[in-house]
């Protein structure tokens, strides 16, 4: 325990962002801050556990996928599905919608990694994935609602129905399903480092004992059930989905923007990502919506293209650089660049 | 006699019409440092792929402490304590050199913190202590080499396959590294496929020699180096006929 508070730490700094976190989300829900800011906050927060289960695949493993709207809209839809037919509580409808997102995955993410394809060829399959399955959301009319989409019919206040008035609950929900997330991910270190090895070459990881397929499918079957609980979370908090949002690219970008932007292939990166994008996204969209609609993007792509070029590592590699900048000063007083 | 940790026996492997190895074996003994040598394209290095199962073998069969490891993957023969090098080393250039090595250390280690506690001693066997924090795209062609080197005696080998190590090193920087083989030897049992004949004849208790994927010779430094078929291989018929 000791270790935990020690801010020297690997550990004890993770520890210490997590309470804070923790602590200011707790103070807004009490906090007399308006529906609406709750409201951002809630997004952010999704978006940081979003992106956080985004990232234990993509992030550590390099195998960009850009289609994970897919299994964020299966569960959705088998919770709700589950939920409108059979009464079923969005509880245990989540952890089944997990399962049917989990064995999505494996349809793709087997013979992706048994024949290793990576790179481009990974991310057009992850694409082509999402858009099967949002022609399928579509098409399936009877069972779906097709394009229209599907409302969540309200009960009032509701805790086993996962149904509630105010935006408080939701708050606390999405920040304990990423204080989850944050925790496996922090519990992982020995799967961390070999996704990482894989990333970096698989047949190096091979040759050093890693079992590649294994790892690569662990962390796919992982993130997928991980944004499936998300899935079912955007249902409930937002009472209805339809497929073009839910299974459209523009969800599954943002996981990858936000990652990219906070630093992907860490574990608190995507979480700052998040806190950076969103409430700016939200405060452009809705200060310029009527004005200059879609300047939110324009400025939301020259942001990202200014980071990939210089901040490749995203938002957290800051500190190291800084760091590094200045023990190159110190052992290298005169500041003359030497050629490696 | 020395106990054998290795047998190959009429391994195969074709790539289309190219038959690659043709019918090799050989015994490894334990704790010898045996030399596998040959013109380019001999395939000394897809040897090196078949034993550990990065290409599958046609025919033939290979057997490690007596039981056989054909269809293993490459992961669980390491765990069973073959580790190989690759000629073009292959560090994990977005980690730190420390964590390149406990990479390595994890395979055979019950934690991580476990694991954690190896690395100084093999950073400072393959003197990188001093860029443990340094990332492994960052270095010299000598640290590469030396980093691929600890990244696989981290996994603790029985046998340890050592796929050029020599290639672009300078002259001290190689008997740097002779000394360093001569000296795990007391530990493992060593494969080596090298091209500088000078580090062949002096580190060797035994040579192979491949020509075409066939074995062409095998024995003694010396005996093998004035083999008239090993001599034909590497400097061609009519070099014997003039």
């Amino acid at each position: 325990m000791k270790k935990l508070f020690n801010t020297k730490t690997q550990d004890g700094k993770m520890f210490i962002a997590l309470g804070a976190i923790t602590v200011i989300l707790l103070v807004c829900c009490v906090a007399p801050i308006g529906i609406y800011n709750k409201h951002i906050i809630i997004q952010t927060m999704f978006y940081a556990y979003m992106a956080t289960a985004w990232n234990l695949m993509c992030g550590y493993t390099g195998r960009l996928s850009l289609g994970h709207s897919a299994y964020i809209a299966v569960a959705a839809y088998t919770s709700l599905i589950l939920f409108r037919s059979f009464d079923l509580t969005p509880w245990i409808g989540m952890l089944l919608g997990g399962v049917v997102a989990m064995a999505l995955m494996l349809v793709i993410a087997f013979p992706c990694f048994r024949f290793g394809l990576k790179g481009p060829y990974f991310t057009l399959s992850s694409i082509a994935v999402m858009e099967i399955t949002r022609y399928l959301l579509t098409s399936m009319r009877e069972l779906t609602g097709g394009s229209l989409g599907m409302s969540l019919p309200y009960q009032k206040d509701n805790l086993l129905m996962f149904q509630f008035d105010d935006k408080e609950p939701y708050l606390i929900i999405i920040l304990i399903f990423w204080l989850a997330a944050i925790f496996l991910l922090w519990k992982m270190e020995r799967t961390r480092y070999y996704l990482e090895a894989i990333r970096e070459d698989d047949d190096a990881a091979a040759a050093l004992g890693i079992s590649v397929n294994k790892n690569l499918i662990k962390a796919a079957l992982l993130s997928a059930f991980l944004v499936a609980l998300g899935g079912t979370f955007y249902v409930q908090y937002y009472r209805y989905v339809d497929p073009a949002t839910i299974c459209g690219s523009t969800m599954a970008l943002n996981l990858a923007l936000i990652t990219i932007i906070g630093g992907s292939g860490t574990i608190l990166g995507p979480t700052i990502g998040a806190v950076l994008v969103i409430p700016v996204t939200e405060i452009l969209r809705s200060n310029l919506g009527d004005k200059l609609s879609g300047l939110h993007l324009f400025i939301y792509g020259i942001l990202l293209i200014v980071m990939i070029i210089y901040m490749p590592k995203g938002i957290i590699s800051i500190p190291g650089i800084i760091k590094r900048k200045r023990m190159a000063k110190l052992a290298n007083p005169a500041g003359g660049e030497h050629n490696g | 006699m020395a106990e054998t940790i290795l047998q190959v026996k009429n391994i195969s492997k074709s790539f289309g019409g190219l038959k690659a190895t043709n019918n090799v074996s050989f015994d490894l003994q334990k704790n010898e440092i045996l030399s596998i040598i040959g013109p380019n394209g001999a395939g000394k290095s897809t040897l090196f792929n078949l034993i550990t199962n990065f290409y599958r073998i046609d025919e033939g069969d290979i057997l490690y402490k007596g039981k056989s490891i054909v269809g293993l993957m490459p992961d669980q023969i390491c765990k069973l304590g073959i580790t190989r090098t690759f000629q073009v080393a292959k560090p994990f250039s977005g980690l730190t050199i420390f964590d390149n090595i406990l990479v390595g250390c994890l395979s055979k280690s019950a934690t991580v913190a476990e694991a954690r506690g190896k690395v100084d001693e093999i950073l400072r066997l393959v003197k990188l202590d001093k860029k443990a924090d340094e990332m492994g795209g960052r270095l010299t062609t000598l640290e590469r080499k030396r980093l691929e080197l600890g990244k696989a005696l981290a996994t603790n080998p029985d046998v340890l396959m050592l796929d050029e190590v020599m290639t672009g090193l300078k002259p001290h920087e190689m008997e740097e590294m002779m000394e360093f083989i001569m000296e795990l030897k007391k530990r493992m049992t060593i494969v080596v496929v090298e091209h500088v004949m000078k580090v062949i004849n002096t580190i060797s208790d035994r040579i192979i020699v491949l020509d075409h994927g066939t074995k062409i010779a095998e024995g003694v430094p010396q005996e093998v180096m004035n083999n008239p078929q090993v001599i034909e291989a590497y400097l061609g018929r009519s070099a014997k006929n003039a």
